[in-house]
C-alpha cells in the first residue's frame, strides 16, 4: 500500500504595528514608555497618521488634527516621518527574518509574508518559529506580531488582529474568519465601505466571505471581490521574495556627540561584530567596507577601505577601521556611525593550507594591511614588470595580496632558468647628468659629475672607466607609446669596482646614468 | 596507539598548522650562491644579520638571491651548527638533515632607497615590496612586519641612521627571535652593531669579483673568500679597439 505524501503548504506573517512610527523611535531610548504619534506627509500634514497604544489608550486617534491629538494627550510626542529609519527598519526586519525562512516578502503596511512550508522541523514547532520571529524583532526594536497559517492572507489577518504569536492550524481557517470583525479588512478595504457592507448585515469577516463574488464585484468593484476570494482561500499572487542582496550594515547613533578615538573604537568594535556575524550568517567575507561617520555640526566623514584579502574576523576588521581612523583623524566630535560593506566576496578555504606551513594569511592580511596605513598603499607593493625594450619602462608595481604568498609556499615552482638571476640593479629616479669619455686604445675613460656625491653611487665627482659595453642602440617612436628615445646604452666599469649602466642621447650627445649595478 | 605516539606523527604538523607554537627559529637559510653556502653554511634563522659594502660590491645582487632562494618552494634550512659545509663533500645534503622550511612562510623587501626593483618572474606577485618614504616610516613597517610573525625574511635595503637606539636594536633583535624571522640589512654601514648575528662584508675588485669577508658571525667562522657573483658581466678590454669600435664583450 502506497501511501501519498501530502504537503501542506504554509506561511507566516510578522506585522509591526505602526511601524513608520516604531522606525523612527526605536533608536531613541528617550521616547520608551512616551506616548507617540506620527503625523502625516503631503495631505495629511497636520494629522495623525500612526500613534502608539499608550496614546491610543490616553484618546489619540489617527485622524486627528494634531491639536486635536495634543488636547487629549498633553504629554503626547509627535514625530515626523524618517525615510531613511523606514528603509533601515525594513532592511532590518529583513534580515532577521531570514534567519527564520529564506523567503521573504513584504506587503506593506508594516507586514512581512514568509514561506513556512516545513519550517516547524526546523524550529521544532511552528509557534516556537513565531517567538523566535517575534524576539528576532524585539532585539532590534521593534515590537511585532506574528502568524502562521495556510494562506498568506488569513496569515496576515490573524497577525494583525492577535498579539503575540498565532498559529492558525490547517483547516481552521474558517474558525479564525468568523471572529474576526469587519474592520479586520480595513485597510485594503475602505472605512465606507466596512460601513456599507455592515448596513448589509455583515459583521464578521467570515459572513463576508459568504457573499457571492460577482454581485459584489458589480457593487463594490473588483478589488473588493478579490478580498471576497482571497477570504476564502485563494491566494491573490504568488509569493515574491526579496532578494537577499542587500549587504550588510551596522548602524549606531549617539544622544550626546563622541569625542575621542577611545569611545569610538568602542562603538566601531559592536558594529564589526554585528557585521562579522552577518556574513557569517550568510557565508560571505568583506571584500571593500565604507565607514560613514555623522559629525557634530553637520557633515559626514566617509572612508573606503580595501583590505588586502576578504575579510571575515571581527578582531581583523575592527583593526583595520580603527587604523585608519588612527591615521586621519576626525575633524569634529561624532554623533553616529554607520559601518557598511560596499562589497562581498564568497567565503572559502585555501587549498593545502592545513599543511601548508605556518602560514597565517590573516596575520599576514592584518600585518600589510597595518603596513598600509602606515606608509600608504602606494608603498607597499609586488613587482609587476612590463613588456618593454627601455629599462626604465619595464618597471612596474602592482598591489600586494597576501594570498599570493600562499600560493607561493604551495604552488610548484616556475620554470625560469637558474642563471636567470638576480641581477641587482639599481635604478636611479631620476637619472643623473654625467660627462663621460669612453675609454681608448690603451687610455682609460673618464667619467665626472657634475652634482654633488650622491648615495648609492659607485664613485664621488669623478673616476676612470677602464672597460665598457655597448653600445646597445634604442630608439622609440609610435611603437613604445610616443617615447621620444634615441641613444646608445653602455655599462661601464670604473678603476674602483663599480659599474654603472649610461647612455648618450643620439641627438644632444649628453650622457645621462640610468642605474648602478650593486 | 597512545595519544604519545599520535603526538609523534602529527604533533608538531598539527601545531604548525593552527599557528599556535613552534615557529620554526633554528638553522641556516641558503643564499643561492653555492661558494657563499659553502663558505658560511648560510644565513641564521631568526637573527639580525648585515651585508656591508660600497655601491657596486653585489650586496643587492647577493640579497635578492637570498630573497629568491627563501621563496623557492623547494628550499631547505640546514638544522644543527654552522659549521662551514660542503655541498659535495656530502656532508649538509643529506634528507635527515634538511628541515623543510623555505616557502612555507612570507618575504618581505622594506626599500629605503627606493631603487630596487626585483624584475625576476619569481618575485611578481609574491615578494611584499614596502617602499617607505623615510627611514623612520621604514622601521616602524619593520616592526609591524616583524610582529605579525608571517614572514622567513624581511630584507631592509638602504641607508639607515648609524647610531641607532640600543632598544630598538635590542626590540627588533627579540622579535627576530621570537619570529623565527631572519632580518637581513644591507647597506655602506652597520646597523645593528652588537645584536647583528652575522656581519659580511663585500668588497668589490675590478675585474667583477668580489671578496665576501664574515667580520661577525656567532655561529660559524670568521674568514674570507672571493666570489663570482655575476652581478654585472666582467669584460674584457681590447686596447686594440679603437673607440668608435670599443665594444666590451662578456666573457663566458
Amino acid at each position: 500500500m502506497s501511501t501519498a505524501l501530502a504537503i501542506s503548504r504554509r506561511a507566516g506573517c510578522v506585522h509591526v504595528p505602526a511601524f513608520s512610527l516604531q522606525a523612527a523611535a526605536r533608536r531613541d531610548l528617550a521616547l520608551r514608555g512616551v506616548p507617540l504619534a506620527l503625523e502625516g506627509e503631503g495631505p495629511l500634514r497636520g494629522r495623525v497618521v500612526e500613534c502608539c497604544a499608550r496614546a491610543q489608550d490616553e484618546g489619540v486617534q489617527e485622524g486627528q488634527t494634531l491639536a486635536q491629538a495634543r488636547a487629549a494627550c498633553p504629554r503626547l510626542r509627535i514625530l515626523q516621518a524618517d525615510a531613511s529609519a523606514l528603509a533601515g527598519a525594513r532592511h532590518d526586519v529583513h534580515e532577521a527574518l531570514l534567519e527564520i525562512s529564506p523567503r521573504i516578502a513584504w506587503s506593506g503596511q508594516g507586514t512581512f509574508c514568509f514561506d513556512a512550508t516545513g519550517l516547524h522541523r526546523l524550529h521544532g514547532s511552528e509557534t516556537s518559529m513565531l517567538v523566535a520571529a517575534v524576539e528576532a524583532l524585539r532585539g532590534r526594536g521593534l515590537v511585532a506580531r506574528a502568524a502562521v497559517a495556510s494562506t498568506r492572507f488569513v496569515a496576515t489577518l490573524a497577525a494583525r488582529a492577535r498579539p503575540g504569536a498565532c498559529v492558525v492550524r490547517a483547516g481552521h481557517e474558517q474558525a479564525l474568519l468568523e471572529t474576526l470583525p469587519l474592520r479586520a479588512l480595513a485597510p485594503p478595504l475602505r472605512l465606507e465601505q466596512v460601513e456599507r457592507l455592515e448596513l448589509l448585515g455583515m459583521r464578521t469577516v467570515a459572513q463576508f466571505s459568504r457573499l457571492p463574488p460577482d454581485g459584489i464585484a458589480d457593487r463594490f468593484g473588483r478589488e473588493v471581490a478579490r478580498l471576497l476570494l482571497a477570504c476564502r482561500g485563494e491566494e491573490p499572487a504568488p509569493l515574491v521574495a526579496l532578494p537577499a542582496t542587500d549587504l550588510p550594515r551596522a548602524v549606531r547613533e549617539m544622544d550626546e556627540p563622541l569625542a575621542g578615538l577611545e569611545p569610538l573604537v568602542f562603538l566601531l568594535k559592536s558594529c564589526c561584530e554585528e557585521l562579522a556575524d552577518r556574513l557569517a550568517q550568510r557565508g560571505m567575507t568583506a571584500a571593500r567596507l565604507e565607514i560613514r561617520v555623522a559629525l557634530d555640526g553637520g557633515g559626514e566623514d566617509v572612508r573606503v577601505l580595501t583590505p588586502s584579502r576578504p575579510l571575515a574576523a571581527a578582531k581583523t576588521l575592527l583593526a583595520l577601521a580603527r587604523l585608519e581612523l588612527e591615521e586621519r583623524r576626525l575633524r569634529a566630535p561624532l554623533i553616529g556611525l554607520a559601518l557598511s560593506i560596499l562589497e562581498e566576496a564568497p567565503l572559502r578555504g585555501l587549498s593545502g593550507e592545513l599543511f601548508g606551513g605556518s602560514l597565517d594569511v590573516e596575520a599576514l592580511a592584518s600585518a600589510v594591511d597595518r603596513v598600509r596605513a602606515l606608509v600608504g598603499s602606494d608603498s607597499v607593493v609586488t613587482p609587476a614588470p612590463q613588456a618593454a625594450h627601455r629599462r626604465e619602462a619595464r618597471v612596474g608595481w602592482s598591489a600586494y595580496a597576501p594570498e599570493s604568498a600562499m600560493r607561493a609556499a604551495i604552488a610548484t615552482p616556475d620554470e625560469e632558468p637558474p642563471d636567470d638571476l638576480v641581477a641587482g640593479e639599481r635604478l636611479l629616479d631620476p637619472p643623473m647628468l654625467a660627462c663621460v669619455r669612453l675609454p681608448a686604445a690603451g687610455r682609460p675613460g673618464e667619467i665626472v659629475l657634475p652634482t654633488a656625491e650622491r648615495a648609492a653611487l659607485p664613485l664621488c665627482g669623478r673616476a676612470d672607466i677602464v672597460a665598457c659595453a655597448g653600445p646597445v642602440r634604442l630608439m622609440g617612436e609610435w611603437w613604445d607609446g610616443g617615447a621620444d628615445v634615441d641613444r646608445d646604452e653602455y655599462l661601464l666599469v670604473l678603476a674602483t669596482g663599480g659599474a654603472l649602466r649610461a647612455s648618450r642621447d643620439r641627438r644632444s650627445r649628453s650622457w645621462t646614468l640610468l642605474s648602478v649595478l650593486d | 596507539m597512545t595519544s604519545t605516539v599520535l603526538d609523534a606523527l602529527l604533533g608538531s604538523r598539527i601545531r604548525r598548522g593552527t599557528h599556535e607554537t613552534s615557529l620554526p627559529t633554528e638553522g641556516l637559510l641558503e643564499t643561492g650562491i653555492p661558494d657563499l653556502d659553502a663558505f658560511i653554511g648560510g644565513l641564521p634563522r631568526g637573527r639580525t644579520c648585515e651585508i656591508l659594502g660600497p655601491a657596486s660590491a653585489g650586496k643587492t645582487t647577493l640579497l635578492l638571491s637570498l630573497l629568491r632562494q627563501a621563496m623557492s618552494p623547494g628550499a631547505t634550512a640546514r638544522d644543527g651548527d654552522a659549521a662551514p659545509r660542503s655541498r659535495a663533500g656530502g656532508a649538509c645534503g643529506s634528507p635527515e638533515e634538511e628541515v623543510r622550511a623555505g616557502g612555507s612562510r612570507a618575504v618581505a623587501l622594506v626599500d629605503l632607497s627606493r631603487t630596487v626593483f626585483p624584475g625576476g618572474r619569481w618575485a611578481q606577485g609574491r615578494l611584499l615590496v614596502v617602499r617607505p618614504k623615510s627611514a623612520e616610516l621604514g622601521l616602524r613597517a619593520l616592526d609591524v612586519l616583524l610582529s605579525s610573525a608571517s614572514f622567513e625574511i624581511i630584507a631592509l635595503v638602504g641607508s639607515l641612521p648609524r647610531g641607532l637606539p640600543e632598544a630598538l636594536r635590542v626590540r627588533v633583535a627579540r622579535l627576530c627571535r621570537e619570529a623565527g624571522t631572519s632580518v637581513v640589512a644591507c647597506g655602506e654601514h652597520p646597523v645593528f652593531s652588537s645584536c647583528c648575528a652575522l656581519r659580511l662584508e663585500l668588497d668589490p675588485l675590478p675585474d667583477g669579483v668580489v671578496v665576501a669577508r664574515v667580520t661577525k658571525n656567532r655561529q660559524g667562522p670568521l674568514g674570507e673568500r672571493r666570489l663570482l657573483l655575476r652581478h654585472f658581466p666582467r669584460l674584457r678590454v681590447d686596447a686594440q679597439v679603437s673607440p668608435l669600435r670599443l665594444v666590451g664583450q662578456e666573457v663566458a
